[in-house]
């Protein structure tokens, strides 16, 4: 019932997000990006406790699941900074490898950063996580892309500063022609420059078993391939990058998992 | 250095991987090792050590006819003992390898009576007295049986070593028997070969009469002595020759002495033999009343009156052998009407006449002389020396006999020398040969009462078959050893096969050089406080489980299969702890 009423909530009130979206973008010339600017946003409130039960980052202090983000982010935004480009992809060569967790932190971690904001897209839209991650309606890309719901309806703030998500909406079963869309393209554009300083990470479906990431990779400036320690073989790697080699740069590659089997790293 | 540490993670690394598949791997296999090496059937071995005794008399005495190693003795025995005949009855008798019988041929069975059955030689070096050479020498050795139970394997192994110790003294009693009746049997025969040589040369020795070689030396001394004696007799012999020569001369000188008188005149005799010539020419021509014829008869007449009629018919028969001659010749010239024929008729018929008187008066012109004593001195010592003459040329004549037998014994000796020689010396062989059975024969004798006294090189049980309290397969806790071992291997095998062939990627700088791109960031695994939760709670769940699965199946055995206080001291006791 509460989710049904946040639901029409939403539908009721497109135009003041869109106005707070464009406000927000007005401000974002400063360097240092108001904190409090998404109160137009649907803020969603985060019960800390389920992120963390979900490997989900809700802080900077030490540890080292917290401080190998902060160098994939350091690494990151090296790169991004030296092409000039703001809109990457986070993917994997097959299912469960970790493309997801990966990409949320990463935005968080991004986000974590005074300098920038990150807005985090879940574009897998076959099977959708982001909404469970963050435990919000399964409202997003897909809905925008299909119903035209407009972009700022499906923006959420997790209260995490300087962070937003859109989650992916469906899941649909043409997924591809989905996201081959001109209305994609259209809205990657729009997203890549209407803040200089926000970075767009889009979480992917996996590379090998779907046609979904070479139908999307143009738009993208760079891939993030995530491979799982253990999991991931050496020949799908291969196959992986060399599927995407054509049509994106592949920014470089996270091992993720590592150490699971000696127990892992606990936060 | 860093290189080895790497390599060691590495290792460290797959091993964590792999833990539980080595972990599983390993518990099977230990435990598969520990399922054989308790549930292996034990086998028993009963051994017999039989310790080969050199012969007690020393050999330098006493020889056996045995001169077979030991060890070829072993050998031999093996080959009897090992048969069908020998080892059936003890298969059937303790029923063994009732499995293979029942199933298999009785063929089969007999193989793995006769694989169970172990002889094993134990040598020691020693140095060969003859050759001053370092050697080996089989001093004993042992006959083990190898069974399932250990009453059965002692009773077998007991039953063979009788087996084979019977079968030795068997042997050696029947060899050295062999040995005996052979020599003697060989011994005879020589006797009987040289009693035939010893016939043959005494037919020989009868035929050469003396002539044998050995005898030369003594034929030859016998000639030189018979010449010798023939040459002495022969110079006798002449001298009685030449004595009758002289006497004789002597005798007739006398008697001339006797007939011319001292005063020359013929004697009486002489004057009537020559008035008988007178006559006899007269009355071949002159008739019978012729004046002279008849002053002639007067004149003998008268003469034989004193002399005596005419006694010498040898003169007698020599005038009428004269006459008769010229009466051939006569004869031969004439027809019988001649006048000298019918003269030297009537010649003859009165010769004819005359012998016959003088052999009828019968009277000695000798018997003028005997009233002479140096004549009949003579005459006496003439007639000695023609005896002994005669007796010289008699026994003359036996030495000459003599001399020419020898001598003909001495020709012969070279001639019948070779067939003789190698008569002997066919007899020396065979007599030589005999003596050399003989003494062997008597050597063999001893031998044989030295092997049926048991005095001899013999096999001697110095450990009778023992029951076995241990079995010496399977070595229970080397099984478990090598299972450990095992189990080990087989779970650090399989890691590495599972690794091979597990392409997954391991490590950032693998991951580097297939990507061929940077690595932005390696991500730990963050477990949730869920996971940790849940793997607390697994692994008690798991001990639990284990405890509870453990408890199960102990209780399970003791009720259904064995009491576990047995099951362990069995245990304890298959692995030698207790």
């Amino acid at each position: 019932m509460e989710r049904i009423q946040q639901a029409l909530e939403r539908v009721k009130q497109p135009q003041v997000q869109q106005g707070e979206v464009v406000t927000a973008s007005s401000s974002l010339r400063d360097t240092v990006p108001d904190p409090i600017r998404y109160s137009g946003t649907k803020t969603r409130p985060s019960n800390l406790e389920d992120l963390v039960a979900r490997r989900v980052l809700t802080s900077d202090q030490h540890s080292p699941f917290v401080d190998a983000y902060k160098i994939l982010r350091t690494q990151v935004l090296h790169r991004l900074k030296e092409h000039r480009w703001n809109v990457i992809g986070v993917t994997s060569p097959g299912a469960q490898e970790g493309k997801t967790i990966v990409a949320v932190n990463l935005a968080i971690s991004l986000a974590l950063e005074p300098n920038h904001t990150a807005l985090l897209i879940d574009a897998n839209l076959r099977n959708p996580q982001i909404h469970q991650l963050f435990d919000v309606d399964n409202y997003g890309l897909a809905d925008y892309l299909l119903d035209q719901v407009s972009v700022s309806e499906l923006l959420i703030h997790p209260e995490i500063d300087r962070l937003v998500v859109m989650p992916a909406g469906g899941p649909v079963k043409n997924s591809v022609e989905t996201l081959t869309l001109a209305k994609m393209t259209t809205l990657v554009q729009e997203l890549k420059h209407r803040y200089t300083s926000r970075i767009v990470v889009f979480d992917l479906p996996p590379v090998l078993d779907t046609a979904d990431v070479i139908g999307i990779a143009p738009r993208l400036d760079a891939l993030i391939l995530v491979v799982e320690e253990g999991k991931t073989t050496e020949k799908r790697i291969r196959e992986a990058l060399a599927s995407v080699r054509e049509t994106v740069p592949v920014l470089g590659v996270v091992m993720n998992k590592a150490g699971r089997l000696s127990g892992g790293v606990s936060s | 250095m860093s290189e080895s540490f790497q390599s060691l993670e590495f290792c460290l690394d797959i091993v964590r991987r792999r833990r539980l598949l080595i972990f599983f791997v390993g518990v099977c296999l230990f435990a598969l090792a520990t399922a054989v090496a308790i549930l292996w059937p034990p086998t028993y071995r009963s051994t017999a050590t039989i310790l080969i005794i050199e012969q007690e008399v020393p050999s330098d005495f006493v020889r056996s006819t045995i001169t077979s190693y030991a060890d070829q003795q072993i050998e031999r025995i093996k080959a009897q003992v090992m048969s069908r005949s020998r080892l059936y009855p003890i298969i059937e008798e303790h029923n063994l390898y009732e499995d293979l019988r029942e199933h298999d041929t009785s063929a089969a069975a007999l193989e793995e009576f006769i694989d169970d059955i172990r002889i094993e030689v134990m040598s020691a070096d020693v140095v060969d007295r003859r050759t001053g050479r370092p050697t080996q020498a089989t001093i004993a050795f042992t006959l083990s049986y190898e069974g399932s139970a250990p009453y059965i394997t002692q009773k077998i192994a007991n039953e063979l070593t009788t087996l084979f110790l019977n079968e030795n003294l068997k042997n050696r009693e029947q060899q050295v028997q062999q040995a005996t009746a052979f020599l003697k049997q060989e011994s005879e025969k020589l006797a009987n070969s040289l009693q035939q040589f010893e016939k043959k040369i005494a037919e020989f020795k009868n035929k050469a009469n003396g002539a044998l070689p050995e005898l030369f030396q003594m034929n030859m001394q016998l000639l030189s002595q018979v010449e010798r004696e023939l040459i002495e007799k022969n110079q006798q012999a002449q001298v009685q020759e030449e004595r009758i020569l002289y006497l004789e001369g002597e005798l007739a000188r006398r008697k001339s002495e006797l007939q011319i008188k001292p005063d020359g005149s013929l004697s009486l005799r002489e004057q009537l033999k020559a008035l008988r010539h007178q006559y006899a020419s007269l009355a071949s021509h002159l008739s019978q009343e012729h004046p002279d014829i008849i002053k002639l008869k007067g004149e003998i007449e008268a003469l034989e009156g004193i002399v005596g009629k005419p006694s010498d018919s040898r003169e007698l028969s020599e005038e009428l052998k004269n006459e008769e001659l010229k009466l051939s010749k006569l004869l031969e010239k004439y027809g019988d009407d001649h006048p000298d024929v019918i003269r030297a008729r009537s010649t003859i018929v009165l010769l004819k006449e005359q012998t016959t008187d003088t052999t009828s008066s019968g009277s000695d012109s000798e018997d003028d002389n005997l009233y002479d004593p140096t004549y009949v001195t003579l005459m006496t010592q003439l007639a000695t020396a023609k005896t002994t003459f005669a007796h010289l040329s008699a026994s003359k004549k036996r030495l000459e006999k003599r001399v020419s037998e020898y001598a003909a014994r001495v020709e012969l000796t070279p001639e019948i020398e070779p067939t003789y020689q190698a008569l002997v010396r066919e007899r020396d062989n065979a007599a030589k040969k005999f003596q050399e059975y003989r003494s062997r024969l008597l050597e063999a004798q001893v031998a044989e009462g030295l092997e049926l006294e048991r005095k001899g090189e013999r096999f001697s049980l110095v450990d009778p078959p023992s029951l076995p309290e241990e079995p010496i397969r399977p070595n229970r806790k080397a099984i478990i050893f090598l299972g450990l071992v095992l189990a080990l291997a087989g779970g650090v095998g399989s890691a590495v096969l599972a690794e091979s062939l597990d392409d997954s990627i391991r490590s950032v700088d693998r991951l580097r050089a297939i990507a061929k791109i940077p690595t932005l960031g390696v991500i730990p695994y963050l477990s949730t406080r869920e996971e940790q939760r849940a793997r607390i709670r697994a692994r008690s769940l798991f001990g639990v489980g284990a405890l509870v699965l453990t408890a199960v199946s102990l209780v399970m055995i003791h009720v259904f299969w064995l009491p576990l206080d047995v099951i362990w001291y069995t245990a304890l006791r298959k692995l030698r702890i207790g």
